[in-house]
């Protein structure tokens, strides 16, 4: 028994491409819900031509990202603006429990796949929309890039040095948390649908999942007008205790939140002189003696590595971490040890090595998960084994352009 | 309407809380227990009533945002008769979610193996930031390193700078949202086997998705990211841009030469656009310093909103760098009505984030703010375990069960 089966039973139709509605509908797919990923004919959906490539080569079937999201799928090639491509989706939708989109608010319905559509196909459906700013409201066509996410969810403006512009996080991150409230959206209205049989449709805004995942500075500023500024290395102005610091092959994060781990901070980098001081033991008052603090590690960490420093500082219980490359975090011990990353097929042919599920069942084996589909490798498979369609009319819809 | 689920909430300061309020938005029952001697550490440093009697331990913005719609318990789990109590609790909810490190919840004897003896059917997430096992299990992690373990803070930062911790430690709310779909697939699991289950879920492993695409430049072409600040490995102009006013930056990002030829038509095309280069991409990104300059003499006679909205009609991707007052006034947020308004006793009325997702047929609701320390004891001991008043009184004399933190706590 593990987790792999625990959603199993569970139908979802997924209508997504590029990245957060292939996380959401991957999570629940790795769970064991069964997935059946509609993408255009011949070329699929945008996803596949996501970097990185393999041979750092671009092309069909070259994407490792897609490789890593879209584990545990079937792929049906549907083309949606065909009316016999739209019975077909309908037709699964029928005899699902969730569909998942992330187009364009409005896309649907103009492909008559609106709400209404939908529910009428199936009266217990969940349906589940993942929009750049949500179905509704004054921005919900305007277009979003990773830097305008991060800068409209708040994330932005408290990141840099104050004589410097704001700067943005790295990565796409927000695209992935939208696509984990989905997943948490979604079993939510199946649970409440299981006992209810109501349908229900889910609204997820990629920027409102990013300010619920913020660390609330609009509420601190209802509770005291503050704006929290840009502090650069550290991680607020208050809190020269949480930092970022050079070392000998590069930098290490310090986030010694406690009086006690200031001090053993200061123990570790043969400052003891400092650790008797009252103010380095006062957080309210440590942001006074910042440069002090810093001052006193820079050259104890500049003659030290940081995976060195890293041990030391946790065997005396200080919360402080390396700051560790791509390569450094695949070959870290830890992880290699728990099997955090996982080897998984390629639709191309050749093995990725891609991270492993979030959560496991403890002492469990790993997930074991199936690999990225090809571009309709399962389109005679489910629309046979599931609507009944035979060889030929799988045939004239093919001929007709409508499937692949 | 579904069973609500009974959830023990045995966590602190985000990641855990934030799991258990997602469930609580939905309409679980979550008990949240803290200990006489060790209040919540986000309730701030000072575990003291004040002389004019104010609670600062009741006015923390950030407890009183991923707390609400719980009850909250304060209950000695070093004490024998506390843990008695507590498995008494956990014998009657469905899931248990704990975020202590793994040594900790050992001592307390807080472990699935011996609480499923009480509980056949729990579901138990534990969340410790790096695993239960391995060899640096025991070692202590918070968002901020978190993210640096799982390779998002060396991305971060200015492309001439040093790396950069995250402006909201992404590593604890995401932990967060992880732990909540691990409960909801652990109810499901429980559901289908008939009996309960452990999750064992490592923050820095749940955020590994996050940084996938820099971690698979690796596995499959041996290479590392390098940062970028605010721009983008191939596009350009893309980049944070000052505006009229104190600190107000609008964030553009051109991502095509069509989207170029639109940009260039919100500035009216100025003789310096007219540069055959700037046609393509790679001309673009060659010349970026130099776009740069020309773009931030013009924004910053601009007003943000006014240009984010000049540049989207013009189908340009822009959006204002926010602070958290900017989210207070944002006009699309405010339509959606995101931003809530929740009063609590001791701070008044107060503006919180609102539900995420927003679900059609079954509106989340703000039933409670946040508990003040050992709210609802009564409720909880009394009516839901059946105390008698009088063992609740020696239970309070002890210091077993309290309304008022007993220690100056080890907190900040």
């Amino acid at each position: 028994m593990s987790l792999e089966q625990a959603l199993s039973g569970i139908r979802v139709v997924d209508l997504t491409h590029y990245i957060a509605g292939p996380y959401c509908t991957k999570l629940l797919g790795d769970y064991g819900a069964e997935i059946i990923k509609i993408e255009p004919p011949t070329r699929g959906e945008g996803g596949r031509t996501l970097p990185p490539f393999f041979d750092a080569q671009p092309g069909q079937e070259q994407s490792g990202l897609f490789c890593f999201l879209n584990t545990s799928k079937q792929s049906v090639a549907i083309d949606l603006t065909r009316q016999p491509g739209r019975e077909a989706v309908l037709g699964l939708i029928e005899r699902a429990d969730v569909v998942v989109e992330n187009f364009r608010p409005g896309t649907l319905e103009r492909l008559g796949l609106g709400q209404e559509v939908l529910r009428a196909a199936n009266p217990r459906l969940v349906s589940v929309a993942i929009s750049n700013f949500g179905a509704s409201g004054p921005y919900r066509d305007y277009r979003m890039t990773d830097s305008v996410a991060f800068a409209l969810g708040s994330w932005t403006y408290p990141m840099g040095e104050l004589d410097r512009p704001p700067v943005q996080p790295g990565g796409a991150f927000g695209q992935y948390v939208a696509g984990l409230y989905a997943a948490i959206g979604t079993l939510q209205a199946v649970r409440n649908r299981n006992a209810t049989q109501a349908a229900q449709h889910v609204d997820v805004s990629i920027q409102e999942a990013l300010i619920a995942t913020s660390l609330y500075d609009f509420v601190a500023f209802s509770y005291s007008g503050f704006v929290r500024q840009r502090s650069g290395k550290q991680f607020h102005a208050a809190f020269p205790n949480l930092v970022t610091l050079p070392c000998a092959d590069g930098y290490v994060g310090v986030h010694a939140g406690l009086p006690h781990q200031i001090v053993a901070l200061l123990e570790l980098v043969e400052r003891s002189d400092l650790a008797n001081d009252p103010r380095f033991r006062n957080i309210s008052t440590l942001a006074l003696c910042a440069e002090e603090l810093h001052a006193a590690l820079i050259p104890w960490m500049r003659d030290r590595k940081k995976w060195d420093i890293y041990h030391a500082a946790q065997a005396r219980g200080i919360p402080l971490s390396p700051i560790p490359s791509a390569q450094e975090v695949v070959e870290w011990v830890q992880l290699k040890e728990r099997q955090a990353f996982i080897e998984v097929e390629c639709p191309g042919g050749g093995t990725v090595s891609i991270p492993g599920p979030p959560s496991r069942e403890s002492g469990a084996p790993i997930l074991r998960l199936r690999r990225a589909p090809r571009v309709g490798e399962h389109t005679a498979c489910v629309l046979g084994g599931r609507l009944g369609y035979s060889n030929t009319d799988l045939q004239s819809l093919r001929a007709a352009g409508a499937i692949n | 309407m579904t069973q609500p689920l009974r959830v023990v909430d045995l966590t602190n300061g985000w990641a855990g809380p934030l799991a258990t309020c997602l469930l609580a938005d939905f309409g679980a029952e979550v008990i949240k227990v803290e200990s006489p001697s060790h209040m919540d550490w986000w309730r701030g440093a000072a575990p003291e009533v004040t002389e004019d009697g104010g609670r600062p331990y009741e006015q923390s913005p950030t407890f009183n945002t991923v707390n609400r719609n719980k009850y909250g318990i304060a209950l000695e789990l070093t004490h024998p008769r506390g843990r008695e109590l507590f498995r008494d609790l956990v014998g009657i909810s469905d899931v248990l979610v704990a975020n202590y490190p793994p040594r900790s919840l050992r001592k307390l004897g807080i472990e699935f193996d011996t609480l499923k003896a009480v509980n056949p059917h729990l579901v138990m997430v534990t969340l410790p930031a790096f695993g239960n096992s391995g060899p640096e299990s025991e070692y202590l992690g918070f968002g901020t390193t978190t993210e640096a373990m799982a390779g998002i803070t060396g991305v971060s930062g200015y492309e001439d700078g040093p790396p950069q911790m995250l402006s909201n430690a992404i590593g604890d709310p995401v932990s967060a949202l992880n732990a909540c779909f691990a409960a909801l697939v652990g109810t499901f699991e429980q559901e289908r086997r008939g009996a309960g289950v452990s999750i064992d879920l490592s923050h820095v492993e749940g955020l590994l998705p996050f940084n996938a695409a820099a971690l698979l430049e690796y596995t499959i072409n041996g290479r590392s990211q390098q940062r970028l600040g605010n721009r983008h490995p191939t596009l350009a102009p893309h980049g944070c841009y000052p505006c009229q006013g104190e600190d107000e930056w609008l964030a553009i990002a051109v991502t095509s030469d069509e989207d170029w030829r639109n940009f260039c038509r919100v500035l009216e095309n100025p003789a310096w656009t007219q540069n055959a280069q700037f046609d393509t991409a790679q001309g673009r990104k060659a010349a970026e310093d130099e776009l740069d300059q020309y773009i931030s003499a013009w924004t910053q006679e601009q007003e943000a909103t006014a240009l984010m909205e000049r540049l989207q009609a013009a189908g340009v991707a822009a959006g204002v760098v926010l602070s958290g007052a900017g989210v207070l006034s944002d006009p699309h947020l405010a339509a959606r009505e995101f931003i809530l308004t929740i009063e609590k006793e001791e701070t008044g009325p107060h503006f919180y984030p609102g539900f995420v997702p927003q679900f059609s047929d079954m509106p989340s609701v703000v039933r409670r703010p946040a508990p003040s320390f050992g709210k609802h004891n009564e409720r909880i001991f009394g009516s839901l375990l059946g105390l008698s008043k009088a063992e609740m009184q020696r239970l309070s004399d002890e210091g077993i069960i309290s309304t008022e933190p007993l220690f100056p706590s080890l907190t900040r």
